[in-house]
């Protein structure tokens, strides 16, 4: 009796010392197995994933060592050339949702695998500047039409296919207030309600932050009138020049269910001849589309071939209107639309642009001026005033 | 070892411990206070920095950018400094830049180094999933604050250019 | 460098342990010092330097004593214990106090004294307690003065405990520091330790912590009732999941190494009062600061009027060293007026009460303190304390809530069962179970749990210590 008793407890002590043997071994091989794999592998200089170049093993320097940089980096480098990142990455994004998370690094999953960007919040010191500078802007070009056409962003768009209840900067407030601290000399156009009207068509990539096509079209035909375009044409053909985008959004939260379509609009019936260049690419060419970036990760490119300080279009319409538009990445796709209507159309990127834009103003002759923004980089920008200045 | 010591041979040198703990404790305050004093200002002239500097990036030394473009950048007036030197971005895809301020006094550090921060996430912002390869150049930036001397830049030589930087001194 | 890393796990540890396995026994202590320096330097290249002095100076003062007190010199070796404590002190409020000092000295003098802010040196609150434990006890003849400056180094400096405790001392490793039993099941038990640890600082704490700064993020316009105790909930479950998790992996890597260090938290959320509370949370700091600041004082001997003062300030100092800011002092006086007030008032009351009261009443006091102490300001805690309280916030609950209680439904109610002894009770009961299918699924979790905090790991963009700061 007793001697089976102690011979039950040595076996069972016998069997969890052996799980403990387990654990050791099993700790110890996964540990060798993933470093070795991680040294074995070569090293891979850009994700594709998440849109990003890793990190490379830091050179050994005396600087290096003083101020931590190297320890910082060898720290990004063993994280990011870790063996199956990609695998890693998408095991950790789909825990997130099945915990429920509706939030991945600052991007909301909503209804039909859209993505949205949460907004940031704004310096509200840099937007006063910014409109302070605006309204100077106006008073002191009497001759210029001055209109500012701000573009609320998915989240605030398309309310209802954000997670209920997702706490979200409140942009109609933000818009309210810009529209109070504008001066009476500038047009506001305000395409809110436009596009509340066509929210399940498609307005913004469900992949990327930009809008699309659509949705500017939707915007021109609504600001037309306050933009003093009679007669706008109507009549547009869609062209789908891509089907698989996926976007900034996509590589920031590591979700990469949803693929976008890029469209463009081209008005029918109507022969336009302009010529576009930049302040990146001098060469004048016929067209606001540049095709070889399709085949590159960020497809927005295809407008204008990305952002630039400064595009030129000329064209050879009949009329002494010309245009100068300060603008971010939305206005890209947006601009297309206006070209039939003047003579030519400056894009000035405030991020980039450093020259005087008086002189530039004085020396094209500008009859009007569009401020064209996303709300979101509106609201945190800080450049808009450092280029209207004057010195 | 340890306890198990020859108590006896040890008891002569353990008279002394007293006193090489007074002379720790001497090295320990001589630490602290170079630590915490230590001046590192340097009378370097700034264009004497700036042209090292611009040698170990291989860019133009005449090519620094106007003063204005302090302003724009980083919002700050250069006249309120001994001296600052920037040598800009050339095209709106490019994230090089190098940035030298000379203090008039080492408590403007603090509101310098937080324009350059300040910058740095405006540019990280711009390139963020659009540029692939200005975001690792600016995740690389270089950014060290010796004394009156301030030092950023982001760019492929950074740093090669910071030790440059720091030998001027 | 934190052991939440993949630096750590895969590139860090294996070296380390790979060395310390080969060498024998006499140079094991040697290693030991060797990588904790490495480490330490890792994240401070200069104050390491800091911390050799401070290993030094406390090494030679214990022989000092020894001698002193050998030659029955007591009067010499008072002197010589007092002096020691007080330069430890001396470091310590220098590196972590100055600043705040003259921030305040300056806001009440007439004129301003310039001081420039320093840098905080990593773990230095908790090597510092350690090793003025040591002199203390070497005085008082607790312990033997160590004679062995390598041995005495890696104790102070050991990378396990070196930067955010438990705040081992050195009557508890004494023993160890010569001897310890290594054996493979030691180790796996030390895997085990580390595993939990990892999963409840990456998982859990990681993941509440986020919850805690969307919440924060927002404006008291948009915090209803119902989001304000989402947030102080999340923050609750993340600073004892966040230190927890911390001092689990710490005691798992000490096994590694062949070390046994006491338990630094015993389910402090499973207390019944505020006095339990403080037997279960942070062990070793509330242990160290009743033996070496409550009893010297005269603890509860000199009548209540002095026991008072004493817990003041002891309570006052708990506060302080979790850093240099007001709200952390007054965060230890809350828990020292409400210590006060459960020994003297409401003691026998509170047992008569059902433990289901008893259980909400020390929750709520505590997640109010842990309002106070997370807060930046004095300010944003009252007005946070407020918003809980249905002042002046938006209402009681609003779709923003619903969002949050969904999204954090799931871990927090897994949280919330973990941090109670449910699951570690099952899980310690079927990894010694006779049946194979318990013991392979206790094995399957933690395999679980290493794959997923690697998943987390990898993708880390919010991984701080908590702790860290203190």
């Amino acid at each position: 009796m007793e001697n089976k008793v102690r011979k039950q407890r040595s076996s069972k002590r016998r069997a969890y010392r052996g799980t403990y043997r387990i654990m050791a071994f099993s700790f110890i091989g996964g540990v060798l197995f993933l470093a070795i794999a991680s040294i074995i592998k070569p090293d891979v200089r850009f994700s594709e994933e998440e849109n990003r170049i890793l990190a490379e093993m830091p050179k050994l320097s005396k600087e290096g060592l003083a101020d931590k940089n190297y320890m910082t980096g060898l720290e990004s480098y063993t994280s990011d050339q870790f063996v199956l990142r990609d695998f890693w990455i998408k095991m950790k994004v789909q825990c997130d949702l099945l915990l429920g998370k509706r939030e991945l690094n600052g991007v909301y999953l909503g209804a039909d695998k859209y993505l949205m960007q949460a907004p940031a919040s704004p310096d509200e010191k840099n937007v006063k500047t910014n409109l302070d500078a605006m309204n100077l802007f106006a008073k002191k070009h009497e001759n210029v039409k001055v209109n500012v056409m701000i573009v609320p962003n998915a989240v605030y768009v398309m309310e209802d296919y954000l997670p209920k209840g997702a706490p979200v900067r409140d942009q109609g407030k933000d818009m309210n207030n810009l529209k109070k601290n504008l001066s009476d000399k500038i047009g506001f156009i305000d395409v809110t309600k436009t596009l509340q009207q066509h929210v399940n068509e498609g307005l913004y990539y469900k992949t990327d932050h930009h809008w699309t096509s659509k949705a500017a079209l939707y915007s021109f035909k609504a600001a037309a009138e306050q933009l003093g375009i009679e007669n706008p044409i109507t009549d547009y053909k869609a062209y789908t020049v891509d089907a698989s985008f996926s976007g900034t959004l996509a590589s920031r939260s590591g979700y990469h269910k949803a693929e976008d379509e890029i469209q463009v609009y081209a008005p029918e019936g109507v022969e336009l001849q302009y010529l576009v260049s930049d302040s990146d690419n001098g060469k004048k060419r016929p067209t606001v589309y540049d095709r070889s970036k399709l085949k590159e990760k960020d497809k927005y490119q295809v407008f204008f071939g990305g952002n630039h300080a400064m595009v030129d279009i000329m064209t050879t319409n009949d009329t002494a209107r010309k245009l100068i538009v300060f603008k971010d990445s939305y206005a890209n796709c947006f601009v297309p639309y206006l070209i039939p209507y003047y003579n030519e159309i400056v894009m000035i990127d405030p991020r980039y642009y450093y020259e005087n834009v008086e002189t530039l103003m004085a020396n094209k002759g500008i009859t009007e001026a569009l401020f064209l923004y996303n709300l979101d980089t509106f609201m945190t920008d800080n450049s808009i005033a450092g280029a209207l200045a004057v010195e | 070892m340890g306890g198990k010591y020859d108590r006896r041979g040890d008891e002569t040198v353990k008279k002394y411990f007293s006193y090489i703990k007074i002379v720790l404790v001497v090295l320990l305050l001589v630490f602290i206070i170079a630590d915490v004093s230590l001046d590192q200002s340097s009378s370097a002239d700034i264009k004497t920095v700036a042209a090292q500097v611009a040698k170990a990036a291989e860019v133009d030394v005449d090519a620094a950018a106007e003063e204005r473009m302090v302003k724009r950048f980083y919002g700050l007036n250069p006249k309120d400094y001994e001296g600052a030197v920037l040598y800009a971005p050339k095209d709106n895809m490019d994230v090089n830049e190098i940035f030298i301020v000379k203090l008039k006094d080492e408590l403007q550090a603090k509101s310098v180094e937080e324009a350059i921060q300040k910058r740095l996430d405006t540019q990280m912002k711009s390139f963020e999933g659009y540029g692939a390869e200005q975001t690792a150049l600016l995740k690389a930036h270089v950014l060290e604050v010796r004394g009156n001397y301030i030092f950023y830049m982001v760019g492929e030589k950074a740093g090669k250019t910071q030790k440059a930087f720091l030998e001027s001194l | 460098m934190i052991f939440s890393s993949i630096f750590f796990i895969f590139a860090f540890l294996p070296i380390v342990l790979l060395i310390y396995y080969l060498m024998p026994f006499k140079l094991k202590n040697l290693v030991l010092l060797i990588v904790s320096l490495i480490f330490y330097a890792w994240g401070e290249p200069i104050y390491v330097i800091l911390m050799i002095f401070s290993i030094a100076i406390n090494f030679v003062s214990g022989i000092e004593l020894e001698y002193l007190m050998e030659n029955g010199e007591m009067q010499k070796a008072k002197y010589a214990c007092i002096t020691t404590v007080v330069i430890n002190l001396l470091i310590l409020g220098f590196y972590k106090y100055y600043g705040f000092l003259l921030e305040n000295l300056n806001a009440i003098l007439p004129f301003d004294i310039s001081y420039t802010q320093l840098a905080l040196p990593i773990g230095i609150s908790f090597y510092t307690f350690q090793t003025m434990s040591y002199v203390i006890d070497v005085y008082k003849g607790k312990v033997e003065a160590q004679h062995n400056p390598v041995t005495f180094g890696a104790y102070v400096s050991m990378f396990p405990q070196l930067i955010a405790g438990p705040i081992v001392r050195y009557s508890d490793v004494e023993k160890q520091l010569q001897r310890r039993i290594f054996s493979v099941e030691r180790f796996g038990d030390g895997v085990m330790w580390f595993l939990q640890g990892l999963g409840k600082k990456v998982l859990i704490a990681n993941n509440m912590g986020s919850v805690y700064e969307s919440v924060m993020a927002l404006g008291a316009s948009q915090t209803s009732v119902l989001t304000a105790w989402i947030g102080c909930f999340a923050y609750t479950m993340q600073i004892y999941f966040d230190f927890g998790g911390y001092s689990d992996m710490a005691i798992g890597l000490g096994k590694m190494l062949g070390f046994d260090f006491m338990k630094n938290f015993d389910y402090p959320y499973t207390a019944k009062s505020i006095t339990e509370f403080w037997r279960r949370w942070h062990i070793s700091l509330s242990s160290w600061f009743k033996e070496y600041v409550y009893i010297p004082l005269g603890g509860n001997r000199g009548g209540t009027a002095q026991a008072i003062r004493n817990l003041m300030i002891v309570w006052g100092l708990t506060g302080l060293w979790h850093g240099a800011a007001w709200n952390f002092i007054f965060w230890g006086l809350y828990y020292g007026i409400i210590l006060i007030i459960e020994k003297y008032i409401l003691k026998e009351a509170m047992e008569k009460l059902p433990s289901i009261v008893q259980h909400i009443y020390t929750l709520v006091l505590v997640m109010f303190g842990w309002v106070l102490f997370c807060s930046p300001s004095l300010g944003r805690a009252a007005s946070y304390m407020g918003t809980m309280l249905g002042i002046g916030g938006a209402g009681f609950a609003d779709a923003t809530a619903l969002y949050y209680l969904k999204s954090t439904f799931l871990l927090g109610t897994f949280a919330a069962v973990a941090s109670t002894p449910v699951i570690h009770k099952r899980f310690s009961e079927w990894i010694k179970a006779r049946e194979v299918y318990k013991r392979a699924f206790c094995i399957a979790m933690y395999v679980v749990i290493f794959v997923i905090s690697t998943a987390y790991l990898v993708n880390a963009t919010y991984n701080p210590f908590l702790y860290f700061r203190f």
